[in-house]
Protein backbone atom coordinates (compact mmCIF):
# COMPACT_ATOMS: atom_id res chain seq x y z
CA UNK A 1 0.00 0.00 0.00
CA UNK A 2 2.79 2.36 0.93
CA UNK A 3 4.69 1.58 -2.27
CA UNK A 4 1.54 2.19 -4.39
CA UNK A 5 1.04 5.55 -2.70
CA UNK A 6 4.71 6.35 -3.21
CA UNK A 7 4.53 5.43 -6.91
CA UNK A 8 1.37 7.51 -7.28
CA UNK A 9 3.12 10.48 -5.70
CA UNK A 10 6.02 10.20 -8.12
CA UNK A 11 3.74 9.76 -11.13
CA UNK A 12 1.50 12.73 -10.38
CA UNK A 13 4.49 14.84 -9.37
CA UNK A 14 6.12 14.02 -12.71
CA UNK A 15 3.00 15.05 -14.61
CA UNK A 16 2.81 18.32 -12.66
CA UNK A 17 6.44 18.97 -13.54
CA UNK A 18 5.71 18.24 -17.21
CA UNK A 19 2.87 20.73 -16.99
CA UNK A 20 5.29 23.37 -15.67
CA UNK A 21 7.62 22.62 -18.57
CA UNK A 22 4.75 23.03 -21.04
CA UNK A 23 3.85 26.35 -19.47
CA UNK A 24 7.44 27.49 -19.86
CA UNK A 25 7.50 26.38 -23.50
CA UNK A 26 4.45 28.58 -24.20
CA UNK A 27 6.32 31.62 -22.96
CA UNK A 28 9.95 30.80 -23.82
CA UNK A 29 9.99 33.11 -26.85
CA UNK A 30 8.89 36.17 -24.88
CA UNK A 31 11.23 35.29 -22.02
CA UNK A 32 14.03 34.78 -24.52
CA UNK A 33 13.56 38.24 -26.00
CA UNK A 34 13.67 39.77 -22.51
CA UNK A 35 16.84 37.82 -21.77
CA UNK A 36 18.54 38.96 -24.99
CA UNK A 37 17.69 42.61 -24.34
CA UNK A 38 18.81 42.52 -20.73
CA UNK A 39 21.93 40.49 -21.52
CA UNK A 40 22.95 42.95 -24.23
CA UNK A 41 22.44 45.98 -22.03
CA UNK A 42 24.32 44.52 -19.07
CA UNK A 43 27.18 43.21 -21.20
CA UNK A 44 27.61 46.57 -22.91
CA UNK A 45 27.38 48.44 -19.60
CA UNK A 46 29.82 46.22 -17.73
CA UNK A 47 32.15 45.55 -20.63
CA UNK A 48 32.34 48.79 -22.55
CA UNK A 49 30.86 51.71 -20.62
CA UNK A 50 31.83 51.23 -16.97
CA UNK A 51 35.58 50.86 -17.79
CA UNK A 52 35.38 54.35 -19.31
CA UNK A 53 34.46 55.62 -15.84
CA UNK A 54 37.52 53.98 -14.33
CA UNK A 55 36.30 50.51 -13.41
CA UNK A 56 39.26 48.09 -13.75
CA UNK A 57 39.10 45.86 -16.84
CA UNK A 58 39.69 42.72 -14.78
CA UNK A 59 36.36 43.31 -13.02
CA UNK A 60 34.30 43.31 -16.22
CA UNK A 61 33.33 39.63 -16.29
CA UNK A 62 32.84 39.50 -12.51
CA UNK A 63 30.39 42.42 -12.65
CA UNK A 64 28.57 40.94 -15.63
CA UNK A 65 28.10 37.61 -13.84
CA UNK A 66 26.61 39.47 -10.88
CA UNK A 67 24.17 41.40 -13.08
CA UNK A 68 22.95 38.15 -14.64
CA UNK A 69 22.38 36.78 -11.14
CA UNK A 70 20.17 39.84 -10.50
CA UNK A 71 18.18 39.11 -13.68
CA UNK A 72 17.70 35.57 -12.36
CA UNK A 73 16.01 37.10 -9.30
CA UNK A 74 13.69 39.13 -11.52
CA UNK A 75 12.59 35.97 -13.29
CA UNK A 76 12.03 34.21 -9.97
CA UNK A 77 10.00 37.14 -8.72
CA UNK A 78 7.88 37.25 -11.90
CA UNK A 79 7.09 33.55 -11.55
CA UNK A 80 6.37 33.91 -7.83
CA UNK A 81 4.08 36.83 -8.56
CA UNK A 82 2.20 34.80 -11.16
CA UNK A 83 1.64 32.08 -8.55
CA UNK A 84 0.53 34.67 -5.98
CA UNK A 85 -1.95 36.13 -8.50
CA UNK A 86 -3.25 32.65 -9.19
CA UNK A 87 -3.72 32.00 -5.48
CA UNK A 88 -5.56 35.30 -5.19
CA UNK A 89 -7.80 34.56 -8.14
CA UNK A 90 -8.51 31.22 -9.80
CA UNK A 91 -6.55 29.34 -7.12
CA UNK A 92 -5.52 26.58 -9.50
CA UNK A 93 -2.80 25.53 -7.09
CA UNK A 94 -5.49 24.50 -4.60
CA UNK A 95 -6.78 22.08 -7.23
CA UNK A 96 -3.31 20.55 -7.50
CA UNK A 97 -3.12 20.23 -3.73
CA UNK A 98 -6.49 18.44 -3.76
CA UNK A 99 -5.14 15.75 -6.11
CA UNK A 100 -4.25 12.37 -4.57
CA UNK A 101 -0.66 13.44 -4.01
CA UNK A 102 1.27 14.74 -1.04
CA UNK A 103 1.54 18.49 -0.50
CA UNK A 104 5.32 18.19 -0.56
CA UNK A 105 5.21 16.65 -4.03
CA UNK A 106 3.04 19.49 -5.33
CA UNK A 107 5.46 22.03 -3.87
CA UNK A 108 8.40 20.10 -5.31
CA UNK A 109 6.86 20.20 -8.78
CA UNK A 110 6.29 23.96 -8.54
CA UNK A 111 9.84 24.47 -7.29
CA UNK A 112 11.13 22.24 -10.07
CA UNK A 113 9.23 24.28 -12.64
CA UNK A 114 10.63 27.54 -11.33
CA UNK A 115 14.14 26.08 -11.35
CA UNK A 116 13.75 24.95 -14.96
CA UNK A 117 12.56 28.39 -15.99
CA UNK A 118 15.42 30.14 -14.20
CA UNK A 119 18.11 27.83 -15.58
CA UNK A 120 16.76 27.85 -19.14
CA UNK A 121 16.60 31.65 -19.09
CA UNK A 122 19.90 32.37 -17.37
CA UNK A 123 22.32 30.05 -19.13
CA UNK A 124 21.75 31.53 -22.61
CA UNK A 125 22.22 35.03 -21.16
CA UNK A 126 25.56 33.99 -19.71
CA UNK A 127 26.76 32.57 -23.00
CA UNK A 128 25.41 35.43 -25.07
CA UNK A 129 26.76 38.09 -22.71
CA UNK A 130 30.19 36.48 -22.54
CA UNK A 131 30.21 36.46 -26.34
CA UNK A 132 29.50 40.22 -26.39
CA UNK A 133 32.20 40.83 -23.77
CA UNK A 134 34.63 38.72 -25.75
CA UNK A 135 36.53 38.02 -22.53
CA UNK A 136 36.92 34.27 -23.10
CA UNK A 137 40.46 34.14 -21.73
CA UNK A 138 39.16 35.16 -18.30
CA UNK A 139 37.08 31.98 -18.11
CA UNK A 140 38.23 29.02 -16.08
CA UNK A 141 35.10 26.92 -15.97
CA UNK A 142 34.67 24.11 -13.48
CA UNK A 143 31.79 22.01 -14.86
CA UNK A 144 31.13 20.24 -11.56
CA UNK A 145 30.96 23.47 -9.53
CA UNK A 146 28.89 25.08 -12.27
CA UNK A 147 26.34 22.27 -12.27
CA UNK A 148 26.07 22.02 -8.49
CA UNK A 149 25.87 25.76 -7.87
CA UNK A 150 23.42 26.35 -10.71
CA UNK A 151 21.07 23.80 -9.18
CA UNK A 152 21.59 25.05 -5.63
CA UNK A 153 21.17 28.74 -6.51
CA UNK A 154 18.07 28.15 -8.61
CA UNK A 155 16.64 25.93 -5.85
CA UNK A 156 17.23 28.64 -3.24
CA UNK A 157 15.50 31.40 -5.24
CA UNK A 158 12.64 29.12 -6.29
CA UNK A 159 11.91 28.07 -2.71
CA UNK A 160 12.18 31.66 -1.51
CA UNK A 161 9.74 33.10 -4.05
CA UNK A 162 7.31 30.19 -3.74
CA UNK A 163 7.29 30.58 0.04
CA UNK A 164 6.65 34.30 -0.34
CA UNK A 165 3.89 33.73 -2.91
CA UNK A 166 2.10 31.27 -0.63
CA UNK A 167 2.81 32.88 2.72
CA UNK A 168 2.24 36.58 2.09
CA UNK A 169 -0.59 38.78 0.89
CA UNK A 170 -0.74 39.75 -2.78
CA UNK A 171 -0.42 43.43 -1.85
CA UNK A 172 2.89 42.68 -0.12
CA UNK A 173 4.14 40.71 -3.13
CA UNK A 174 3.29 43.53 -5.50
CA UNK A 175 4.14 46.56 -3.40
CA UNK A 176 6.54 45.98 -0.54
CA UNK A 177 8.59 42.95 -1.48
CA UNK A 178 10.99 44.69 -3.87
CA UNK A 179 11.99 47.62 -1.68
CA UNK A 180 12.04 45.68 1.61
CA UNK A 181 13.54 42.34 0.68
CA UNK A 182 14.71 41.85 -2.88
CA UNK A 183 16.41 45.19 -3.55
CA UNK A 184 18.31 45.11 -0.22
CA UNK A 185 19.40 41.56 -1.03
CA UNK A 186 21.02 42.45 -4.32
CA UNK A 187 22.17 45.94 -3.26
CA UNK A 188 23.80 44.63 -0.07
CA UNK A 189 24.92 41.41 -1.70
CA UNK A 190 28.15 41.31 -3.66
CA UNK A 191 26.26 41.15 -6.95
CA UNK A 192 27.89 44.16 -8.62
CA UNK A 193 31.32 43.79 -7.07
CA UNK A 194 33.46 40.91 -5.74
CA UNK A 195 33.21 40.47 -1.98
CA UNK A 196 36.98 40.31 -1.46
CA UNK A 197 37.44 43.91 -2.60
CA UNK A 198 35.06 45.15 0.07
CA UNK A 199 36.57 42.75 2.63
CA UNK A 200 39.95 44.45 2.24
CA UNK A 201 38.65 48.03 2.18
CA UNK A 202 35.70 47.87 4.62
CA UNK A 203 36.01 44.68 6.71
CA UNK A 204 33.13 45.40 9.11
CA UNK A 205 30.63 46.03 6.33
CA UNK A 206 31.98 42.98 4.52
CA UNK A 207 30.99 40.75 7.45
CA UNK A 208 27.37 41.94 7.11
CA UNK A 209 27.41 41.42 3.35
CA UNK A 210 28.78 37.91 3.93
CA UNK A 211 25.53 36.91 5.65
CA UNK A 212 23.49 37.84 2.58
CA UNK A 213 22.66 34.76 0.43
CA UNK A 214 22.87 36.91 -2.71
CA UNK A 215 26.58 37.39 -1.98
CA UNK A 216 27.12 33.64 -2.07
CA UNK A 217 25.02 33.22 -5.24
CA UNK A 218 27.14 35.75 -7.12
CA UNK A 219 30.47 34.63 -5.65
CA UNK A 220 29.75 30.95 -6.31
CA UNK A 221 28.92 31.62 -9.97
CA UNK A 222 32.10 33.67 -10.29
CA UNK A 223 34.13 30.82 -8.81
CA UNK A 224 32.46 28.27 -11.08
CA UNK A 225 33.17 30.37 -14.19
CA UNK A 226 36.36 32.24 -13.36
CA UNK A 227 38.19 30.02 -10.87
CA UNK A 228 38.55 30.25 -7.10
CA UNK A 229 41.16 32.98 -6.85
CA UNK A 230 39.79 36.22 -5.44
CA UNK A 231 36.35 34.96 -4.37
CA UNK A 232 34.73 33.43 -1.32
CA UNK A 233 35.70 29.71 -1.03
CA UNK A 234 33.00 27.77 -2.80
CA UNK A 235 32.49 25.32 0.05
CA UNK A 236 31.44 28.26 2.25
CA UNK A 237 28.94 29.43 -0.37
CA UNK A 238 27.57 25.90 -0.72
CA UNK A 239 27.19 25.60 3.04
CA UNK A 240 25.51 28.98 3.51
CA UNK A 241 23.11 28.48 0.60
CA UNK A 242 22.30 24.95 1.75
CA UNK A 243 21.42 26.19 5.23
CA UNK A 244 19.25 28.98 3.85
CA UNK A 245 17.59 26.59 1.38
CA UNK A 246 16.81 24.06 4.11
CA UNK A 247 15.33 26.73 6.37
CA UNK A 248 13.26 28.16 3.51
CA UNK A 249 12.03 24.69 2.53
CA UNK A 250 10.73 24.15 6.06
CA UNK A 251 9.07 27.58 6.00
CA UNK A 252 7.55 26.79 2.62
CA UNK A 253 5.99 23.57 3.90
CA UNK A 254 4.65 25.32 6.99
CA UNK A 255 3.20 28.19 4.94
CA UNK A 256 1.60 25.78 2.46
CA UNK A 257 0.03 23.68 5.22
CA UNK A 258 -1.37 26.77 6.88
CA UNK A 259 -2.74 28.12 3.61
CA UNK A 260 -4.28 25.01 2.13
CA UNK A 261 -5.60 23.57 5.39
CA UNK A 262 -7.48 26.72 6.33
CA UNK A 263 -10.75 27.95 4.77
CA UNK A 264 -10.34 30.50 2.00
CA UNK A 265 -11.64 33.41 4.08
CA UNK A 266 -8.83 32.94 6.62
CA UNK A 267 -6.04 32.97 4.06
CA UNK A 268 -3.52 35.83 4.01
CA UNK A 269 -5.14 37.32 0.89
CA UNK B 1 -7.65 63.44 -9.54
CA UNK B 2 -9.42 63.25 -6.20
CA UNK B 3 -10.38 59.70 -6.98
CA UNK B 4 -6.72 58.85 -7.69
CA UNK B 5 -5.72 60.46 -4.40
CA UNK B 6 -8.31 58.48 -2.44
CA UNK B 7 -7.07 55.30 -4.08
CA UNK B 8 -3.41 56.11 -3.34
CA UNK B 9 -4.16 57.21 0.21
CA UNK B 10 -5.00 53.68 1.28
CA UNK B 11 -1.38 52.64 0.72
CA UNK B 12 0.21 55.98 1.52
CA UNK B 13 2.08 54.94 4.65
CA UNK B 14 3.83 52.00 2.97
CA UNK B 15 4.48 54.03 -0.17
CA UNK B 16 6.11 56.89 1.72
CA UNK B 17 8.22 54.57 3.85
CA UNK B 18 9.41 52.68 0.77
CA UNK B 19 10.20 55.78 -1.31
CA UNK B 20 11.32 58.28 1.32
CA UNK B 21 13.38 55.92 3.45
CA UNK B 22 14.14 52.51 2.00
CA UNK B 23 15.05 53.25 -1.64
CA UNK B 24 17.33 56.23 -0.87
CA UNK B 25 19.11 54.30 1.90
CA UNK B 26 19.76 51.14 -0.08
CA UNK B 27 20.81 53.01 -3.24
CA UNK B 28 23.03 55.27 -1.17
CA UNK B 29 24.84 52.32 0.36
CA UNK B 30 25.01 50.21 -2.79
CA UNK B 31 25.72 52.78 -5.49
CA UNK B 32 27.12 55.59 -3.38
CA UNK B 33 29.45 53.59 -1.16
CA UNK B 34 30.05 49.91 -1.97
CA UNK B 35 30.21 50.05 -5.76
CA UNK B 36 32.51 53.09 -5.95
CA UNK B 37 34.70 51.57 -3.24
CA UNK B 38 34.96 48.31 -5.19
CA UNK B 39 35.37 49.93 -8.62
CA UNK B 40 37.65 52.84 -7.86
CA UNK B 41 39.57 51.58 -4.81
CA UNK B 42 40.10 54.32 -2.28
CA UNK B 43 36.98 56.44 -1.89
CA UNK B 44 36.79 58.96 -4.73
CA UNK B 45 33.97 61.24 -3.66
CA UNK B 46 33.40 62.90 -7.02
CA UNK B 47 33.22 59.63 -8.95
CA UNK B 48 31.07 58.07 -6.22
CA UNK B 49 28.62 60.94 -6.61
CA UNK B 50 28.75 60.63 -10.39
CA UNK B 51 27.85 56.93 -10.14
CA UNK B 52 25.19 57.35 -7.47
CA UNK B 53 23.28 60.27 -8.97
CA UNK B 54 22.30 58.22 -12.04
CA UNK B 55 20.29 55.90 -9.79
CA UNK B 56 17.61 58.58 -9.57
CA UNK B 57 16.65 57.58 -13.11
CA UNK B 58 15.93 54.05 -11.89
CA UNK B 59 13.89 55.40 -9.00
CA UNK B 60 11.82 57.58 -11.34
CA UNK B 61 11.14 54.63 -13.64
CA UNK B 62 10.17 52.38 -10.72
CA UNK B 63 7.61 54.93 -9.53
CA UNK B 64 6.15 55.48 -13.00
CA UNK B 65 5.99 51.75 -13.69
CA UNK B 66 4.28 51.02 -10.37
CA UNK B 67 1.69 53.74 -10.98
CA UNK B 68 1.05 52.35 -14.46
CA UNK B 69 0.35 48.86 -13.07
CA UNK B 70 -2.92 50.07 -11.58
CA UNK B 71 -3.90 51.83 -14.78
CA UNK B 72 -3.32 48.82 -16.99
CA UNK B 73 -5.61 46.73 -14.80
CA UNK B 74 -8.23 49.46 -14.94
CA UNK B 75 -8.02 49.65 -18.71
CA UNK B 76 -7.90 45.94 -19.60
CA UNK B 77 -9.56 44.14 -16.69
CA UNK B 78 -12.02 46.21 -14.71
CA UNK B 79 -12.65 48.72 -17.57
CA UNK B 80 -12.74 51.62 -15.13
CA UNK B 81 -10.93 53.83 -17.64
CA UNK B 82 -13.73 53.28 -20.13
CA UNK B 83 -16.32 54.07 -17.46
CA UNK B 84 -14.55 57.31 -16.53
CA UNK B 85 -14.33 58.28 -20.20
CA UNK B 86 -18.09 57.82 -20.49
CA UNK B 87 -18.80 59.65 -17.22
CA UNK B 88 -16.57 62.66 -17.93
CA UNK B 89 -14.52 62.88 -21.12
CA UNK B 90 -11.48 61.14 -22.53
CA UNK B 91 -9.32 64.25 -22.14
CA UNK B 92 -10.37 64.70 -18.51
CA UNK B 93 -9.69 61.04 -17.73
CA UNK B 94 -6.28 61.05 -19.43
CA UNK B 95 -4.91 64.33 -18.11
CA UNK B 96 -6.25 63.79 -14.60
CA UNK B 97 -4.42 60.50 -14.34
CA UNK B 98 -1.28 61.83 -15.99
CA UNK B 99 -1.10 64.90 -13.76
CA UNK B 100 -1.79 62.90 -10.62
CA UNK B 101 0.93 60.37 -11.48
CA UNK B 102 3.38 63.19 -12.18
CA UNK B 103 2.64 65.07 -8.96
CA UNK B 104 2.57 61.91 -6.83
CA UNK B 105 5.84 60.64 -8.32
CA UNK B 106 7.44 64.06 -7.87
CA UNK B 107 6.43 64.16 -4.20
CA UNK B 108 7.87 60.67 -3.82
CA UNK B 109 11.30 61.55 -5.26
CA UNK B 110 11.93 64.90 -3.57
CA UNK B 111 13.48 63.47 -0.36
CA UNK B 112 15.73 61.03 -2.25
CA UNK B 113 18.91 63.12 -2.34
CA UNK B 114 18.51 64.74 1.11
CA UNK B 115 18.07 61.29 2.69
CA UNK B 116 21.03 59.98 0.72
CA UNK B 117 23.11 62.89 1.99
CA UNK B 118 22.19 61.98 5.57
CA UNK B 119 23.36 58.43 4.92
CA UNK B 120 26.48 59.12 2.88
CA UNK B 121 27.56 62.35 4.62
CA UNK B 122 30.86 63.47 3.06
CA UNK B 123 30.76 60.60 0.52
CA UNK B 124 28.12 62.49 -1.44
CA UNK B 125 29.76 65.52 -3.00
CA UNK B 126 27.54 68.57 -2.45
CA UNK B 127 30.06 71.43 -2.45
CA UNK B 128 28.80 72.66 -5.82
CA UNK B 129 25.23 71.37 -5.69
CA UNK B 130 22.40 73.52 -6.99
CA UNK B 131 19.22 72.25 -5.32
CA UNK B 132 16.72 74.28 -7.35
CA UNK B 133 18.16 72.83 -10.57
CA UNK B 134 17.76 69.35 -9.12
CA UNK B 135 14.10 70.04 -8.31
CA UNK B 136 13.46 71.27 -11.86
CA UNK B 137 15.15 68.21 -13.38
CA UNK B 138 13.26 65.85 -11.08
CA UNK B 139 9.93 67.40 -12.05
CA UNK B 140 10.68 67.25 -15.76
CA UNK B 141 12.08 63.77 -15.32
CA UNK B 142 8.89 62.37 -13.80
CA UNK B 143 6.88 64.15 -16.54
CA UNK B 144 8.98 62.44 -19.21
CA UNK B 145 8.98 59.01 -17.56
CA UNK B 146 5.22 59.02 -17.02
CA UNK B 147 4.55 60.19 -20.58
CA UNK B 148 6.76 57.39 -21.86
CA UNK B 149 5.07 54.74 -19.71
CA UNK B 150 1.65 55.99 -20.87
CA UNK B 151 2.73 55.17 -24.42
CA UNK B 152 3.27 51.58 -23.39
CA UNK B 153 -0.07 51.55 -21.61
CA UNK B 154 -1.66 52.45 -24.90
CA UNK B 155 0.31 49.90 -26.91
CA UNK B 156 -0.17 46.70 -24.95
CA UNK B 157 -3.35 44.73 -25.36
CA UNK B 158 -2.96 42.03 -22.69
CA UNK B 159 -2.17 42.41 -19.01
CA UNK B 160 0.38 39.61 -19.26
CA UNK B 161 2.42 41.69 -21.74
CA UNK B 162 2.93 44.38 -19.13
CA UNK B 163 5.58 42.36 -17.33
CA UNK B 164 7.77 42.52 -20.46
CA UNK B 165 7.69 46.31 -20.59
CA UNK B 166 10.34 46.61 -17.88
CA UNK B 167 12.94 44.51 -19.73
CA UNK B 168 12.18 45.65 -23.27
CA UNK B 169 10.89 49.18 -22.90
CA UNK B 170 12.51 50.58 -19.78
CA UNK B 171 15.88 48.90 -19.17
CA UNK B 172 17.38 49.96 -22.52
CA UNK B 173 16.39 53.59 -21.92
CA UNK B 174 17.51 53.37 -18.30
CA UNK B 175 20.98 51.81 -18.62
CA UNK B 176 21.70 53.51 -21.97
CA UNK B 177 20.40 56.74 -20.46
CA UNK B 178 23.04 57.25 -17.82
CA UNK B 179 21.49 55.18 -15.04
CA UNK B 180 24.87 53.65 -14.41
CA UNK B 181 27.55 54.87 -16.79
CA UNK B 182 27.02 58.53 -17.74
CA UNK B 183 26.54 59.71 -21.32
CA UNK B 184 30.18 60.56 -21.93
CA UNK B 185 31.26 57.03 -20.86
CA UNK B 186 28.71 55.47 -23.23
CA UNK B 187 29.93 57.67 -26.07
CA UNK B 188 33.54 56.72 -25.35
CA UNK B 189 32.76 53.03 -24.99
CA UNK B 190 30.37 52.61 -27.92
CA UNK B 191 32.73 53.78 -30.64
CA UNK B 192 31.11 54.96 -33.85
CA UNK B 193 27.57 54.57 -32.46
CA UNK B 194 28.30 56.40 -29.23
CA UNK B 195 26.75 59.71 -30.18
CA UNK B 196 23.40 57.96 -30.76
CA UNK B 197 23.00 57.86 -26.99
CA UNK B 198 22.00 61.53 -27.16
CA UNK B 199 18.88 60.54 -29.08
CA UNK B 200 17.68 59.07 -25.78
CA UNK B 201 15.92 61.90 -23.88
CA UNK B 202 16.56 60.16 -20.56
CA UNK B 203 20.31 60.69 -20.84
CA UNK B 204 19.66 64.42 -20.48
CA UNK B 205 17.95 63.81 -17.13
CA UNK B 206 20.94 61.94 -15.74
CA UNK B 207 23.37 64.47 -17.23
CA UNK B 208 21.40 67.41 -15.83
CA UNK B 209 21.37 65.82 -12.37
CA UNK B 210 25.10 65.14 -12.51
CA UNK B 211 25.91 68.65 -13.66
CA UNK B 212 23.67 70.04 -10.90
CA UNK B 213 25.75 68.12 -8.35
CA UNK B 214 29.23 68.38 -9.81
CA UNK B 215 29.10 71.52 -11.94
CA UNK B 216 31.15 69.83 -14.68
CA UNK B 217 29.82 71.11 -17.99
CA UNK B 218 32.64 69.49 -20.00
CA UNK B 219 31.75 65.84 -19.44
CA UNK B 220 28.01 66.37 -18.87
CA UNK B 221 25.43 68.26 -20.88
CA UNK B 222 25.00 71.77 -19.38
CA UNK B 223 21.77 72.29 -17.45
CA UNK B 224 20.12 74.75 -19.86
CA UNK B 225 21.03 72.61 -22.86
CA UNK B 226 19.60 69.48 -21.23
CA UNK B 227 16.15 70.96 -20.58
CA UNK B 228 14.84 71.35 -24.17
CA UNK B 229 15.32 67.66 -25.14
CA UNK B 230 13.57 66.59 -21.92
CA UNK B 231 10.63 68.93 -22.57
CA UNK B 232 10.42 67.94 -26.24
CA UNK B 233 10.59 64.26 -25.30
CA UNK B 234 7.79 64.73 -22.78
CA UNK B 235 5.58 66.51 -25.33
CA UNK B 236 6.32 63.85 -27.93
CA UNK B 237 5.46 60.89 -25.70
CA UNK B 238 2.45 62.65 -24.14
CA UNK B 239 0.89 63.44 -27.53
CA UNK B 240 1.63 59.98 -28.88
CA UNK B 241 0.18 58.27 -25.82
CA UNK B 242 -2.91 60.52 -25.87
CA UNK B 243 -3.67 59.70 -29.49
CA UNK B 244 -2.78 56.01 -29.22
CA UNK B 245 -4.86 55.41 -26.12
CA UNK B 246 -7.78 57.27 -27.67
CA UNK B 247 -7.59 55.01 -30.69
CA UNK B 248 -7.23 51.86 -28.56
CA UNK B 249 -10.23 52.75 -26.44
CA UNK B 250 -12.18 53.58 -29.57
CA UNK B 251 -13.20 56.96 -28.26
CA UNK B 252 -15.08 59.22 -30.65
Amino acid sequence: MKSIRWRQNILIGWHLLCREWQRYLHSWFDTGIDAVVVGTIFALSAGHFMPQMGMPREMVTMVFIGTVAVFCISEGYATGLAIALDLDGADFMAYHVALPVSLEMVLASYVGGMMMRMICTTIPIFIYGLWILGDWQALSVSPLYLLVMTLLISFFWSVLFLALAIGTKISVMMGDLWPRLIAPMFCFGASFFPWMRIAHLAPRMARLIYLNPMTHCAEAMRTALLGQHGFIPIWQSMLVLSIYSLALSLLLCMAARRRFNSPREYRPC
Amino acid sequence: MLREWLRARSRLGNHLFNNWVIWPVIFAFANGYFMPLAFFGVQDVVRSTELFVGMMLLHIFVLSYTAATDMINERLESKILQYHTQATSYAAMFWARYMFNVLFSFASVIPFFPVAKLVLQEYLYTDLVCWWQILVVLFLGVCLANAYIFCWLAIITRVIDFEHIWERGIEPFLWLGGGWAPGYAIVAGAGAYGSWVYLNPFVYISDALRVSFLGDTVRFTPFYKALPPIVLGTLFFAIISYQLLKKRMDVV
